[in-house]
């Protein structure tokens, strides 16, 4: 049978070269691992007379391995091996074809290697002429002649690599460039925490890797970057393990803000570590802590320090955190302002109100990218292949390959950085209270003081001191029982919000009662054939359920409103809202004789306000007049309430005016304040209401409308006029 | 046999509404109760195993169901909504009624319903079982009447779904009336659409689907938007007869009466009709006529402003003037130019809700 076998031309290497790596200090980079994994001590690499060098002092090649390995395209040794050979590194290669990345950095390769074999030492010395190769048919058949000698004494093992012809002409850049962005490959975070992949603590045995890249040193930036490191506003660790992944975060001063540990399988065999640094742009971040503030800040804002990194076997992966690369979506989602979590893997619930408050969101308070400094440290495992769920690199050595163990290591990390968020806020709001607090604290202070002085003066009359000294006192005593209303009225705002939950229930509830007064109702007319005294129950019964009727379709209409108050509610009849809420409660008023009036002419539009929160604040302010009207001793005789809307020079204006008891200027100012309320009393109150958070709501919805509230001067015969006004746009 | 299905998750209301239901129907279909007793496969949704059940019965002619389910044991929150899609996919009329208090009867509510007509299902008024065994007899037997139609005469099946409906209500030459009130895009007329090529317009599929097609229309559009036909109230304003005494005034007008299907669930006059009979007698309205005929009735004036009425409002039910009212609301059938809504009912409403 005849048979038929692969045949491979001398471009094969060009290709190899060429197409797998793009960038010239990724090629160095692979050349540089393969020092490492020849356990190398030192790589240096250095220019002149139009060649780039590379040199190792590591363990080199003997003639054997010269040609079973580094001849033999995509040789498996190295997924064979995972450790080097004497300090039992993990090696950093595994497709054997790193080396021909030399093709892509020039035309013209001399490889010169020293090797112990047995028991001599030897050098091989070898030349490759990629344009002459590439033009071969056969690259079997290519003969590339090698010598092998013996060394002098002064010469130690390790493999040199002249690369001449090279790609650029310019020497000069390619030296900066390559030395600036080989630093930040081959000696990447040197301040940060790199947990069990620190390579320094790999073996004790090892001492070590050092690469000496031409051109000059820098100032030295490294106790700058420590110093910096150290005072970051917070630090996140992500310890990924086979069965669990923990969460860390501490404040600067190491305080611990959150740990949190899952238990999990992972996808990804050797794990990860990541240390996030974050640096958010807060007042006095490096006062006091030996840093240069403004020095900082530079170094921080410069893209080449910030960002995310990902670093797998001490070599950090491009494109991660590599200039505006947005591998964990930050940047996205902070142009979208995106509002919910996008890590799976994010335990901490949204607060309730985080979809209308942005405030109360902690998504917005997510880190950018240019705030973090941090890496992502991992050891991928390609050689093997068959589990295609872990960390792969990419063949072009560019990022890696998109598979499940990516997306989790991505998914975690963006996990750990939405709890930062989440704790900052926290964090955030717990400081705002504490400065309220603080502050009112030395407020409460200054005024003790104040007392104290004053009391202390020889000059001032018993009389006058004793006056001045009571209204200090007042003053310190009125600011505890506002801090107290703050407080309390904070939380039960909150709770109120809670109780729209309910009203859904409520009204499904009231359906299947008025259902049932219906049908009792019909026995009722029955019944009234043999005792007439039935009639007046009836009576009643029948106008109850009307009004309740009336008030549920209201209800369930508002509520159904408010879910519609993102739509353009366009323009629509401010009279129409005034008839609304008074027919709503007209047996109310009419059973207490109060006189309602609407002076709106029909015409009169209301501006594009959301329908639900119109009538809310019309709702209130008109409950708030009838209770004024008919409460208690204070009733007036003939109770009035009037309700007048007009618009004017590029103004909607609303009021609502009582002649009850009125506002005494003495608490005018307070009644916007939650919990604040005089109609809390149920002898005085009628509507049984009086939570004393209605004006507090009105105040806050109308403002963030763009509208204000205020008390004004009330009509002829009218004691209080609530007056809203509501912007008209062009 | 024609069958009837009954949705109700509660073995006790099933039983009382069967019972009260076989009363009024006298024989003339089967009810078959749903007692949601077969295991749904996990794999499917409840709309599609119970379609996979219905489709195996012939002759289903409609489905009533309580709008409150979710205590089948088997079927643990089915809601009714996801029965009506089974019915709407197997072309099977349907109609609903709940133990709680109809929202139709709440002003905002039936103005948010009226709203969205056209994607509607048909809603007992009743409030009780009797009632609701009535108004399901004389569905099935509206529906019926147009399915046998369908079946008796062919050339039906050939004709356009107005030209149809105009010859099962009686009246052909009211076709194109008739037609306006499909204008515009009708949810309840698209669903005979995809079945509309010209290849297969009067194929079986069709013909099976008509009936619960156009009698929803004729429920949901005609017979409730006054303007081809007008309802008790609608033609005492039309006739400017006070509504209490349009009941003594209304055998004068016998000949208007509709008598197509559906019309034992209410009374209605055929608009033309009315208004034909008034000046073939030379009277401009119903009040001159009935005293020309020995009655003294009252004027039908507009409860709110007391000046003569004339049009409907579909949120008072009451007679509306057309200077009181809102008309040519774009949202309302085309055709029904007596249905109105009070001026202040529609400033009031959508003062909170969108339109």
């Amino acid at each position: 049978m005849p048979s038929a076998s692969f045949q491979t031309q001398g471009r094969l290497l060009q290709e190899l070269g060429e197409r797998l790596v793009a960038r010239a200090d990724v090629a160095l980079t692979e050349l540089i691992k393969n020092a490492y994994d020849a356990d190398a001590t030192e790589c240096e690499v250095e220019f002149g007379d139009g060649q780039l060098i590379v040199r190792d002092d590591g363990h080199g090649m003997t003639e054997e391995e010269f040609l079973s390995k580094w001849m033999q395209i995509a040789t498996p040794d190295k997924q064979r091996n995972r450790l080097s050979r004497k300090f039992e590194r993990n090696v950093t290669g595994s497709k054997g074809i790193g080396r021909f990345a030399v093709r892509f950095l020039g035309k013209r390769l001399e490889l010169e290697t020293i090797a112990a074999s047995g028991g001599e030492i030897l050098k091989l010395k070898v030349t490759f002429d990629w344009a002459a190769i590439d033009k071969r048919p056969e690259l079997q058949k290519v003969k590339i002649p090698y010598t092998l000698s013996s060394t002098r004494p002064n010469e130690r093992v390790g493999t040199t690599l002249k690369i001449s012809g090279l790609r650029s002409p310019n020497e000069e850049t390619i030296t900066k460039d390559l030395r600036t962005s080989l630093l930040s490959i081959a000696h990447p975070y040197a301040g940060l925490e790199k947990g069990r992949f620190d390579r320094r603590i790999q073996s004790d045995a090892d001492p070590g890797f050092n690469i000496l890249l031409p051109g000059p040193d820098e100032d030295d930036e490294s106790d700058l970057t420590s110093a910096i490191l150290d005072n970051a506003f917070a630090k996140l660790t992500i310890d990924c393990r086979k069965s669990y992944v923990e969460f860390s975060i501490l404040d600067n001063r190491d305080r611990k803000l959150l740990k949190r540990r899952i238990e999990r399988r992972s996808q990804l065999e050797n794990g990860f570590f990541a240390d996030i640094r974050y640096f958010p742009r807060r007042k006095g971040m490096f006062v006091g802590r030996g840093v240069d503030g403004r020095k900082a800040w530079k170094w921080i804002g410069n893209n080449e320090n910030n960002g995310i990194g990902i670093v797998d076997h001490g070599f950090r992966i491009r494109p991660y955190g590599f200039g505006e690369d947005d591998w964990l979506q930050l940047s996205y989602d902070a142009a979208h302002r995106s509002r919910d979590w996008r890590s799976p893997f994010t335990m901490v619930k949204m607060p309730q109100d985080a979809k209308s408050n942005a405030k109360a969101n902690p998504m917005l308070y997510l880190p950018g990218f240019h705030q973090l400094i941090g890496a992502v440290f991992v050891e991928s495992d390609p050689a093997q292949t068959s589990h295609a769920k872990d960390l792969t690199p990419s063949m072009d050595r560019e990022g890696f390959v998109d598979n499940e163990g990516f997306r989790e290591l991505r998914d975690l990390v963006r996990a750990g950085l939405e709890l930062l968020a989440y704790v900052d806020h926290r964090e955030q709001r717990k400081n705002e209270e504490r400065r309220r607090e603080e502050e009112a604290s030395e407020f409460r202070k200054d005024l003790d003081a104040a007392v104290d002085f004053i009391e202390s003066v020889p000059g001032l009359a018993v009389r006058d001191r004793r006056q001045v000294v009571a209204r200090f006192e007042q003053l310190s005593a009125d600011l505890e029982e506002k801090e107290e209303y703050y407080r309390i009225g904070t939380q039960k705002l909150e709770m109120m919000g809670l109780l729209g939950v309910m009203a859904g229930f409520i009204t499904h509830e009231m359906d299947r009662v008025l259902h049932d007064l219906k049908d009792l109702l019909r026995k009722t007319k029955q019944l009234e054939k043999k005792d007439k005294t039935l009639a007046k129950i009836r009576a009643r019964i029948e106008s109850s359920l009307a009004t309740v009727s009336g008030q549920l379709d209201y209800a369930t209409a508002f509520v159904g409103s408010v879910h519609a108050s993102a739509e353009d509610p366009g323009e629509y009849s401010a009279r129409g809202t005034a008839m609304m809420i008074k027919n709503r409660l007209q047996s109310f008023y009419e059973e207490r004789g109060v006189d309602v009036s609407v002076d709106i002419r029909r015409e009169v539009r209301v501006p594009n306000v959301p329908k639900a929160l119109y009538h809310g604040v019309a709702m209130n302010l008109f409950t708030n007049a009838l209770k004024a009207a008919v409460g208690g001793e204070s009733a007036s005789k003939d109770p009035r309430v009037v309700i007048k809307s007009w618009n004017e020079k590029g103004k909607h204006i609303f009021e609502v005016a009582d002649n009850g008891i009125g506002i005494p200027p003495s608490i005018e100012k307070r009644i916007w304040d939650p919990l604040f309320t005089t109609t809390s009393s149920g002898e005085f109150n009628p509507l049984g209401s009086g939570m004393g958070l209605g004006l507090t709501l009105v105040k806050k919805l109308v403002g963030d409308v763009g509208g204000s509230i205020r008390l004004v001067t009330p009509p002829p015969e009218f004691s209080t006029c609530f007056r809203v006004e509501f912007p008209i746009s062009d | 046999m024609n069958r009837i299905l009954l949705f109700d998750d509660v073995e006790e209301n099933r039983t009382s509404i069967s019972e009260a239901l076989s009363a009024e129907l006298k024989g003339d279909a089967i009810i078959e109760p749903f007692v949601g007793d077969s295991v749904p496969d996990k794999d499917q949704t409840y709309e599609r195993s119970i379609e996979n059940q219905l489709s195996k019965l012939s002759g289903i002619s409609l489905i009533a169901c309580d709008k409150e389910l979710g205590l089948y044991d088997n079927y643990r929150g089915l809601s009714a909504n996801a029965v009506s899609v089974v019915a709407r996919n197997l072309g099977i009329p349907f109609c609903q009624y709940s133990r709680n208090v109809d929202g139709s009867a709440r002003e905002i509510q039936r103005f948010r319903r009226l709203r969205s007509w056209d994607s509607e299902e048909i809603t007992l008024e009743g409030e009780e079982v009797g009632a609701w065994a009535v108004e399901i007899a004389w569905l099935f037997r509206g529906f019926n009447r147009i399915a046998v139609a369908y079946a008796q005469k062919a050339e039906i099946s050939k004709l356009k779904p107005s030209d149809a409906l105009a010859q099962i209500m009686g009246r052909p030459d009211y076709a194109t009336r008739i037609s306006l009130y499909g204008a515009g895009d009708q949810s309840v007329l698209t669903e005979i659409f995809a079945f509309l090529d010209d290849s297969d317009s009067s194929g079986p599929t069709l013909q099976h689907r008509m009936p619960r097609v156009l009698g929803t229309w004729l429920l949901l559009s005609i017979l409730r938007f006054p303007g081809l036909l007008v309802n008790t109230v609608a033609a005492a304003s039309l006739l400017n007869i006070a509504v209490s005494d349009f009941d003594s005034a209304k055998d004068e007008f016998e000949s208007a009466r509709y008598t197509g299907p559906f019309e034992d669930l209410g009374e209605w006059w055929w608009r033309e009709e009315l208004e034909i009979l008034l000046a073939d007698a030379g009277f401009s309205d119903g009040v001159a006529y009935m005293r020309d005929r020995g009655v003294e009735v009252g004027s039908c004036l507009d409860p709110s402003t007391n000046e003569r009425a004339g049009c409907y409002c579909m949120i008072t039910k009451q007679p509306v003037s057309r200077t009181n009212s809102t008309g040519d609301i774009n949202w309302f059938p085309s055709g029904a130019d007596l249905s109105r809504i009070q001026n202040d009912k529609y400033e009031e409403i959508t003062s909170l809700v969108n339109v």
